[in-house]
C-alpha cells in the first residue's frame, strides 16, 4: 500500500480513532499519542494491510490495546495484599551492566515508550522528514517534533546518567 | 551552522535529515571538541543502524533479482525453442507447397526432365508391345 492509498484508506479513520482513544484514556494528549502510534504501526505494516479483512477493525483494536497500555502506565504501582508491585523498567544502572557503547544505546532506545521508539527510528534511521511522518499520521508536524524531541532528550539523559554511574563505579 | 547549534536543534526535534547526516559525519571524525565527545556513541549507533537499514532492502532486491534472472532465463530458452519449432514447421509447410519432388529407390529428384526420363523408363519396363498383347490373348 503506497502513501496515496494509505491516505485514502487509513487516514480517514483518524477522527473516529481519536474519539475512541479519548473515551478510553480521558486525556486529549494521550489520545493523540495513541492514534499517532496506531497510524505509524499501520504504516509499518502497510504491505500486509491488504491481507486483513477490515483495516478499520484492526485500527480500532490497536487503538483499544494502546489506550489500555496508557491506562496501565498511569498506575505504575498498586498495592496487592500489602506488597507493592512496581511496573518493570530498567534503571540506567541495570541498563549499564555488561554493555558496550552500541549495546547501551540500543538498550536505551529499546527502553523508550513504543511511540517514541517508532518516531526516533523513522526519523533518525529510516530518514523520513518530520513532515512525511506528520502526513502518515495525519497530525501536525509540531506534534511529531514534540515527541521526537522528548525521545531524543530522554535518550541523552539516560545515557548521561549511565555514563556518570559508570564513572562513579570506576 | 556550528555543531553545538545543530546539536541543540537536533534535541529540539527541528533538524532535517540532511542536517542529521551532517551531524553523523561530524561525530564520525577523529577530532571532536572534548565537550561533545559524550554524544559520539549516540551518532555512531544511529549511523550504524541507518547503514544496516539501507543495506537490508538491497539484499532483498538481490535475492529477488536472482530468482527473476532464473525465471527469465528459463522463459527465454522456452520461448526460443518454441520459435525455432514454429519457424521450422512453417518452413516445411511452404517448402512442400513450392517444390515438387519425387523419390525413386530412396533418392529424391526435383528436376523435371530427370523425373520425366525416370518415369518413361519405368513405364517402358512395365509396358507391353502389340505383339506381347497378341501373344497373351491368343496363347494356347
Amino acid at each position: 500500500m503506497e502513501l496515496k492509498q494509505f491516505k485514502t484508506v487509513v487516514l480517514p479513520l483518524r477522527d473516529r480513532l481519536i474519539g475512541y482513544a479519548l473515551k478510553l484514556t480521558g486525556n486529549e494528549d494521550d489520545a493523540e499519542d495513541v492514534v499517532q502510534e496506531v497510524m505509524l504501526k499501520l504504516w509499518n505494516i502497510r504491505e500486509k494491510l491488504n491481507e486483513y479483512r477490515s483495516v478499520e477493525s484492526l485500527a480500532v483494536t490497536m487503538t483499544h490495546n494502546l489506550s489500555m497500555d496508557v491506562w496501565r502506565r498511569r498506575r505504575p504501582s498498586m498495592a496487592l495484599n500489602g506488597i507493592t508491585v512496581r511496573e518493570h523498567s530498567d534503571t540506567p544502572e541495570q541498563i549499564l551492566e555488561g554493555l558496550d557503547e552500541m549495546q547501551l544505546m540500543h538498550a536505551i532506545i529499546a527502553s523508550l515508550p513504543p511511540l517514541q521508539q517508532t518516531i526516533i527510528r523513522m526519523k533518525d534511521i529510516e530518514e523520513y522528514e518530520t513532515e512525511e511522518i506528520a502526513e502518515i499520521t495525519g497530525c501536525k508536524p509540531e506534534a511529531i517534533r514534540s515527541n521526537l524531541s522528548r525521545a531524543r532528550r530522554k535518550v541523552r539523559d539516560i545515557y548521561l546518567k549511565s555514563i556518570q554511574e559508570r564513572n562513579r563505579r570506576n | 551552522m556550528k555543531p553545538e547549534e545543530l546539536l541543540n536543534k537536533y534535541f529540539d526535534g527541528e533538524t532535517t535529515c540532511e542536517e542529521e547526516r551532517e551531524l553523523r559525519h561530524f561525530f564520525a571524525q577523529e577530532k571532536i571538541p572534548p565537550g561533545l565527545m559524550i554524544y559520539r556513541p549516540l551518532f555512531a549507533y544511529i549511523e550504524n543502524e541507518a547503514t544496516l537499514h539501507k543495506e537490508a532492502p538491497n539484499k532483498k532486491k538481490q535475492k529477488r533479482s536472482f530468482v527473476r534472472d532464473i525465471t527469465y532465463t528459463l522463459g527465454g530458452v522456452a520461448a526460443t525453442l518454441l520459435l525455432v519449432f514454429a519457424i521450422a514447421g512453417i518452413n516445411r509447410h511452404f517448402y512442400r507447397a513450392d517444390i515438387n519432388e519425387v523419390w525413386i529407390d530412396g533418392v529424391r529428384y526435383t528436376e523435371q526432365t530427370i523425373v520425366h526420363q525416370q518415369a518413361t523408363s519405368a513405364f517402358e519396363d512395365v509396358s507391353f508391345s502389340r505383339e506381347d498383347i497378341f501373344n497373351v490373348l491368343f496363347e494356347d
